[in-house]
């Protein structure tokens, strides 16, 4: 009976479901002759897009099938050139009209067209990258930073304020992160379209599954081709190169990109390198691999927050090779390596402001530090992402070697060298797993990183006398660390969708191992002695977490739900030399977060999320024997896991008007955190620091309003993003026994305006504006305002020669430093049948050798200047492949 | 060479000979860029031409801009005895884009030709029923036109539309038709043949059609087959109408030899037709 009852009511469903209106009619004159040829067209009462058409017949009759099942009226369009155009709404339902049209004869405008800018299909933005191509254009880089919607933060893209997912040239995703290399070589007329795919779900078993929320881009190129591109350069003063090598093959089912860089120029060719993509996917974190932690530094000089190529002192040489191979089963291949040297000169002067409750005091470094980097990084990778099956094995080895040295000179008086080596040799190895068991996905995850980090500092002559030789000076003191971590998180998970729900349980067991070995030595008169107890530290932590947790996401209409509950019970084990300091200690957490997003017409959406819970951590800080991290700090902790709550909250906005070019978004949030500990900070008035953990309570919030609108004006080719940032915090600080709060406002924004109208001059200026309120506790304050303008003009003065200056205009408040201007200039010759441009540049005409800066921290005001590069001249050839 | 200035001599000579033509005021003229690609085996050799679609309430015709510029000077110098008029819309096509397409409201008819020295058109019907789906996607054009995707199986291709309901006319470039606005955009899925619109502008352009051509129509399929013929044997064909002479046996078998190379290399074929050996 029951099986009987569900059959009849979903034939019933499906009947009312799938019933289509028919709506005929006839359309006359006003001498009731019919008329033929009339357009008639129906839509949604509102709707732009037709949703489906007829014609008259000789006998001015018309039959519609109406497919719209969700409405219960639907407009009717009649078109005819010599008929004065009529629209009527009628209801959804089998029906016969007859309707009179009005003689007029319709002048139609003229039309002019340019190129289609950016289109929409579903989910997918294409971008017509020849409308956005100015001629000084080379790479696709120089295209995607302006298109509208994007905004690039150095090399990463972020699509309407979030960074995107994916970056893939013909659907494919060579570089597994690491774009920057094809976005800063890849020629941009090699690109027919780039193409935004706005919800993307990336894993294609999850199709239908699990919604997402992010974007991904992908190139279309204009056929499979070898390309890329190339630069040899020399330039002087100090003797100058600048040698860039990368050619690159999309080919259906195999693409490769080499590389070799190697320049003295200040350009940082490493970070083509870096990892950008974020988040992870629905089965795994895929976090690149990252160093093992540093426990040493060098005193540093902050660098500036501009283009590097003005600061940075480096020599670097760089060689990567990437090859990816798709074969006929689906299966994906990737292998990459890459290797870099790269050594670095930092100088500059730094005086650092200290408040503390009752006081304020100065300290000045004078600082001159060279830095030596090789990095070897090499990964294999299987992927088979089909509709039935998801693997993806992911094999990474990296090694770090790090030999820096510092030469510092303390308030103008006493020198001090530093010597810092750091070594870190890393295996990682993650997969996932995912196929329909029924109608059930189970997805199997295994992720296993080992790392080995040994670092040593040096100082001469030995610091810290009061704590390390009983006030007495000593000749150098030495810190050794030896860290050695191992993590393993492995997850069994499943996913059903049960008709809008989907609901996914998951187990985890994940275990972290580390061990730290420190010790402090001092010297003096040709002795070396290794501290004793409170000075080294032998400590092996162990963790094991069993996490059990759910998602549910909802999806119907236009809303999309999600919410995660995950309960995690935590068993900690620690030994400190070789005593027992935690033994079986568990904790648990519970940690629910949600998103809620309405989509509320094809171009508006908002979401909301909120997130809570409770965390453990501090097993990084579990040595209560001192470490020494620079030549003036040092510190150590108590025995104890540190718990923190925390609440967020956050709502967004969002549009995107494919239709007009239109971008933006708006989003705030607030998060308040609450933690069982304060560090105590403790500074002498020569700027020494000592940390420490204080059982003391202590909180922070925030407030962030962050948003951006970006349009493209197709008739005048001008493209305008405006983005702006307003925030306000505050959190308790604990300085030289006194616990204060510290109270932060800044607002801020960028205007960019970029215009390709003419083809003999083309532009783009920027204006940067922050400003920025510290508050302490013992009312002292400290405002920084930073106002940056950036013009870039090329004229083309005739074909093949282009004249391209570079104005950079940073103004501060900092008092007694004058605002500062750079001009750069270069002149290009394109020769047209080699597709090669011959270059010269002269870099910081104006001769700036020094730039000024400040920032505040928690208790610190700290104003530097850097020394820059000087003016240089360049001569180098550009040419693609 | 020489077949050049053999060519040059015929075209020179070329002049309208037809009798009761009948003259059709038009009143707008919209132009397309036509891109396509010359070679079937090379992406890259893309080639532009622009097209005009003239129309009135009762007829459109479509063809390249040059050759409709050529029937108007032909036209304006009618009975002139001093006007010697010869061809120039051939120079530099090597592919034939030779076709007038007629719109009527109930037929579609296109005059066509390859053979220069055949110096007329053959006439045949095609189809101007279209079975359209239209898609919800829009877009805008030029900031004021909103345009909607329409896809249609034809000819061997996927063809995608966007037409704009805005401007009440049915029709677009090349034989296609009958959606519920201009069409502002067509190409096929390969984007061998894409058409954009580039102005539509009032225009009181006259158009001569000789009507009584229309009543020899031969079907269409066989157009398609004798011009494959035609191109694969052309040097043949040439030589056995005694429209050329090439007396090196060895230049002769050089230029056979070609015609089935270019045959190969150039794409003919915007409907891939079954019947003709070179789709």
């Amino acid at each position: 009976m029951l099986r009987f009852l569900i059959t009849g009511f979903l034939l019933f469903d499906t009947l009312v479901g799938f019933s289509q209106a028919v709506i005929s009619g006839r359309l006359t004159d006003s001498g009731k002759k019919p008329i033929p040829s009339v357009s008639v067209s129906y839509k949604k009462i509102g709707a732009t897009a037709l949703s489906g058409f007829s014609r008259t017949d000789n006998d001015g009759q018309f039959k519609l099938s109406v497919k719209i099942t969700d409405a219960d009226s639907i407009q009717l369009d009649f078109n005819h050139l010599a008929y004065v155009k009529k629209s009527v709404v009628v209801p959804n339902k089998t029906a016969s009209y007859t309707y009179t049209l009005t003689e007029g004869t319709r002048m139609l405008e003229e039309v002019k067209v340019d190129k289609m800018p950016v289109f929409r299909r579903k989910d997918t933005l294409d971008f017509n990258v020849s409308v956005f191509t100015s001629k000084q254009d080379r790479v696709i880089g120089d295209i995607i930073k302006k298109l509208p919607g994007i905004e690039m933060r150095g090399d990463q893209i972020f699509y309407q304020g979030k960074p995107i997912q994916k970056y893939m040239v013909n659907n494919l995703n060579l570089m597994e992160g690491r774009y920057g290399i094809i976005n800063n070589n890849l020629p941009a007329d090699a690109v027919k379209n780039v193409q935004v795919v706005e919800n993307d779900q990336p894993i294609k078993i999850l199709d239908s599954l699990v919604f997402s929320d992010r974007a991904s881009l992908n190139l279309e190129l204009k056929k499979f081709t070898t390309s890329g591109s190339g630069k040899i350069g020399i330039g002087m003063t100090p003797a100058l190169w600048d040698i860039n090598l990368t050619p690159m093959t999309f080919e259906k089912t195999f693409q490769m990109l080499n590389s070799f860089q190697s320049n003295n120029t200040g350009y940082d060719a490493a970070r083509e390198l870096r990892h950008f993509y974020t988040g992870g996917s629905f089965f795994s974190a895929n976090e690149p691999m990252k160093d093992g932690p540093s426990y040493i530094y060098l005193q540093n000089v902050q660098s500036p927050g501009f283009d590097e190529k003005k600061w940075l002192d480096n020599r670097i040489s760089l060689f990567s090779t990437n090859v990816l191979r798709k074969l006929k089963s689906g299966l994906e291949l990737k292998g990459n390596v890459s290797y870099y040297d790269d050594s670095r000169q930092r100088s500059g002067f730094t005086s650092t402001r200290y408040f503390t409750s009752d006081e304020t005091f100065v300290n000045t470094e004078g600082i001159d530090n060279r830095f030596r980097a090789n990095v070897l990084d090499a990964g294999v990778l299987i992927e088979k992402n089909e509709k039935q099956i998801y693997l993806r094995n992911n094999l990474k080895y990296h090694k770090r070697w790090n030999s820096d040295r510092g030469d510092l000179l303390f308030n103008d008086d006493e020198r001090i060298a530093q010597r810092r080596s750091y070594t870190d040799e890393a295996f990682m190895n993650e997969l996932s797993m995912a196929r329909f068991i029924g109608r059930q996905l189970v997805n199997i995850r295994s992720n296993i990183e080992w790392h080995n980090t040994p670092q040593r500092l040096g100082v001469i002559p030995g610091q810290l006398t009061d704590i390390l030789n009983q006030g007495d000076p000593y000749d150098e003191m030495t810190q050794t660390v030896y860290y050695k971590g191992l993590r393993a998180i492995n997850g069994l998970g499943f996913s059903r969708r049960i008709k809008h729900w989907i609901i996914s349980p998951n187990i985890d067991v994940n275990y972290h191992n580390n061990s730290l070995e420190t010790a402090i030595s001092v010297k003096d008169e040709g002795q070396q002695k290794q501290l004793g107890e409170g000075y080294w530290n032998d400590v092996k932590t162990s963790q094991l977490q069993i996490a059990l947790g759910s998602r549910f996401g909802f999806e119907k209409n236009k809303w999309k739900l999600s919410l995660s509950t995950p309960y995690s019970f935590f068993w900690y084990d620690v030994t400190q030399q070789g005593i027992e300091s935690l033994s079986n200690t568990v904790k648990n957490t519970f940690n629910p977060s949600a998103t809620a997003t309405y989509l509320i017409d094809p171009n508006n959406q908002v979401s909301a999320h909120a997130s809570a819970g409770r965390q453990f951590g501090g097993l990084d800080n579990f040595y209560d024997a001192y470490i020494i991290s620079t030549y003036r700090n040092i510190q150590r902790y108590d025995n104890r896991l540190l718990a923190s709550n925390s609440t967020n909250t956050g709502v967004r906005y969002s549009y995107a008007n494919a239709l007009k070019a239109n971008f933006a978004n708006v989003s705030y949030s607030y998060s308040r955190g609450k933690r069982d500990y304060i560090f105590r900070n403790r500074v002498d008035e020569m700027g020494r620091t000592t940390v420490s953990i204080d059982d003391h309570e202590s909180s922070n919030y925030s407030h962030k309003l962050t948003g951006g609108v970006s349009r493209f004006f197709s008739t005048s080719k001008t493209v305008v993003k405006l983005n702006g940032n307003m925030a306000w915090s505050e959190s308790d600080y604990l300085l030289n026994d006194f616990m204060d709060k510290q109270l932060v406002r800044s607002y801020g924004g960028d205007l960019v305006v970029n215009n390709n109208l003419s083809s003999i001059v083309s532009g783009e200026y920027k204006i940067e504006y922050e400003n920025m309120l510290s508050e302490f506790g013992n009312g002292k304050n400290n405002r920084v305002v930073y106002t940056n303008h950036y013009l870039n003009i090329s004229v083309f003065p005739a074909d093949k020669h282009m004249i391209m200056v570079n104005n950079s205009y940073y103004g501060n408040n900092v008092s007694g430093y004058k605002d500062q201007f750079f001009l750069d200039a270069t002149y290009r010759y394109r020769l047209e049948k080699w597709k090669t441009d011959i270059e010269f540049t002269a870099q910081n005409l104006l001769n700036n050798s020094r730039y000024v800066q400040q920032i505040s921290t928690d208790y610190q005001l700290v104003q530097s200047y850097f020394d820059l590069r000087p003016r240089q001249f360049f001569i180098s050839t550009r040419f693609r492949f | 060479m020489r077949i050049l200035f053999f060519l040059t001599f015929c075209l020179t000579s070329f002049c309208l000979s037809a009798q009761d033509n009948t003259v059709f005021k038009m009143s707008r003229q919209i132009l397309y860029e036509l891109e396509y690609q010359r070679d079937s085996n090379d992406l890259s050799s893309k080639k532009k031409e622009v097209m005009e679609l003239l129309a009135n309430d009762s007829l459109s015709l479509f063809q390249t801009l040059k050759k409709g510029q050529w029937d108007s000077v032909i036209l304006k110098n009618k009975g002139n005895p001093s006007f010697s008029p010869y061809r120039t819309d051939f120079e530099d096509s090597e592919y034939p884009l030779d076709y007038k397409i007629f719109k009527f409201p109930n037929r579609t008819l296109v005059a066509d030709s390859y053979n220069l020295f055949a110096l007329d058109y053959q006439y045949y019907k095609t189809t101007d029923d279209f079975d359209w789906e239209i898609f919800p996607d829009t877009l805008l054009v030029a900031e004021k036109y909103i345009v909607q995707k329409a896809c249609l199986m034809y000819g061997g291709r996927r063809w995608t539309a966007w037409f704009c309901p805005s401007i009440p006319l049915s029709d677009g470039p090349y034989i296609f038709s009958g959606l519920p606005g201009l069409i502002f955009n067509l190409h096929d899925e390969s984007n061998s043949w894409i058409f954009t619109l580039l102005a539509m502008k009032p225009t009181d352009r006259e158009v001569e059609v000789d009507m009584e051509k229309f009543q020899n129509l031969i079907p269409k399929s066989e157009f398609f087959r004798s011009r494959a013929d035609f191109i694969l044997n052309q040097s043949l064909i040439w030589k056995a109408q005694g429209m050329v002479t090439i007396p090196d046996p060895e230049q002769f078998q050089k230029a056979v030899a070609a015609d089935k190379e270019k045959a190969k290399r150039v794409n003919y074929c915007i409907e891939i037709f079954t019947l003709s050996p070179l789709c």
